[in-house]
């Protein structure tokens, strides 16, 4: 693996990619098709059973829950914010975040609506509270990389909950978002390749997606994104194989997501970091012996 | 090897600081948003391997944030955990 790694890192400094101009925006740009998708996929407000949520299975416990999800769900909009001021020139990845955006508002608005159906309306106090903006990452791929990570964590979150809630319209709408979410996480890996490939020096951004990913692994708390805290808040639903396992399965699904990102094996999550230190070993060196060009 | 230096001989290899040798890094030198620049993913990366280290537990309070400012925190910081451990 290290000699491949090392020779992958010699060739990509030595590429200078150039990429060709765009001469048919609907072909060649990926966001048609991920609309294409994302239309087939959609799932509407008028869809949800309304008038059959069960209040005898609504207690504080999951209405804290589900406040808490909807409080997560409002960092859409700095996300946002950041990814369009990051992406500005990509006129493939900025229509993509639109519909991004589109479909993410639903996800708040599902909760608040049934919040509010079941009691529990939601003041704009705390609606802007959830709007505040968090600092994001300067890098484009780190960006990428951490919203893979957060949309596949948010999308076993709402699968666990729908697993264990007894509401039958809040495991409709559940199972909807956590649809949503893998979908996007999809989306986002999707952008995360393109990137790389398209790179200068592809294995200086495969380092620091890899990086990032690291950094999950190593502590979740590492990133302060709510969906984490969701996450916190289920453990008081299940028992603790199922989180166990869950907790697992999200390091698994991870890794292997990213490691279909940076096109390199990574057989566990454990062996992720050595993998990350090689390559971030070779790259330095191979940097540090290039021959100064003028 | 003084304390100091075995961290700063730490942080190049842990970070793998290819153009930093540990005696450019001063013992109050900020290691964060100064000239190392080093950022919160590094931190948790530096943290990691002083923790494997020294085998000091490293927990996201006020004091482990001091103790991140520079080379001469961090020892402080370590002296006084493996002390009472």
């Amino acid at each position: 693996m290290t000699e491949a790694v090392g020779r992958r890192i010699l060739d990509s400094l030595a590429m200078t990619p150039t990429p060709p101009p765009i001469t048919d925006i609907v072909r060649e740009l990926s966001y048609y098709e991920l609309y294409d998708v994302a239309e087939e996929a959609r799932w509407t407000m008028s869809s949800i059973p309304w008038d059959q949520i069960d209040m005898s299975v609504v207690d504080d416990r999951l209405i804290s829950l589900i406040r808490g999800a909807w409080f997560g769900e409002l960092t859409t909009y700095s996300a946002t914010q950041s990814f369009m001021s990051l992406f500005k020139d990509d006129i493939d990845f900025t229509q993509w975040m639109s519909v991004w955006l589109y479909e993410e508002t639903k996800h708040p608005h599902a909760l608040a609506k049934w919040l509010s159906l079941v009691g529990q309306p939601l003041s704009e106090a705390v609606f802007r509270e959830g709007r505040v903006i968090v600092p994001m990452s300067g890098s484009q791929i780190e960006m990428l990389t951490f919203n893979i990570i957060s949309e596949v964590v948010a999308a076993m979150n709402y699968t666990w909950t729908a697993k264990v809630t007894t509401e039958p319209v809040l495991k409709v709408i559940l199972h909807n978002l956590g649809k949503d979410e893998m979908r996007h996480s999809v989306g986002f890996e999707h952008y995360a390749k393109k990137l790389i490939r398209a790179a200068e020096d592809p294995d200086a951004e495969r380092i620091k997606c890899l990086r990032a990913t690291w950094a999950f692994l190593e502590s979740d708390s590492a990133i302060g994104h709510p969906v984490f805290l969701t996450a916190n808040a289920i453990a008081e639903f299940a028992d603790a194989d199922l989180i166990e396992k869950t907790k697992k399965m999200i390091r698994q699904q991870v890794t292997r997501r990213i490691s279909g990102v940076v096109e390199i094996d990574i057989p566990e999550p454990e062996a992720l970091y050595e993998i990350f230190r090689t390559l971030r070993g070779k790259h330095r060196s191979a940097k540090r012996d290039a021959p100064a060009t003028v | 090897m003084s304390l100091n230096q075995e961290l700063k001989q730490l942080i190049v290899d842990a970070l793998q600081l290819e153009d930093v040798t540990p005696d450019a890094i001063g013992d109050a030198d900020p290691l964060f948003g100064g000239g190392l620049e080093l950022d919160s993913i590094d931190a948790l990366e530096l943290a990691t391997a002083i923790a494997r280290t020294y085998d000091v537990q490293i927990t996201a309070d006020p004091e482990t944030r001091e103790a991140f400012h520079s080379v001469n925190h961090l020892a402080a910081y370590i002296t006084k955990h493996r002390a009472r451990e």
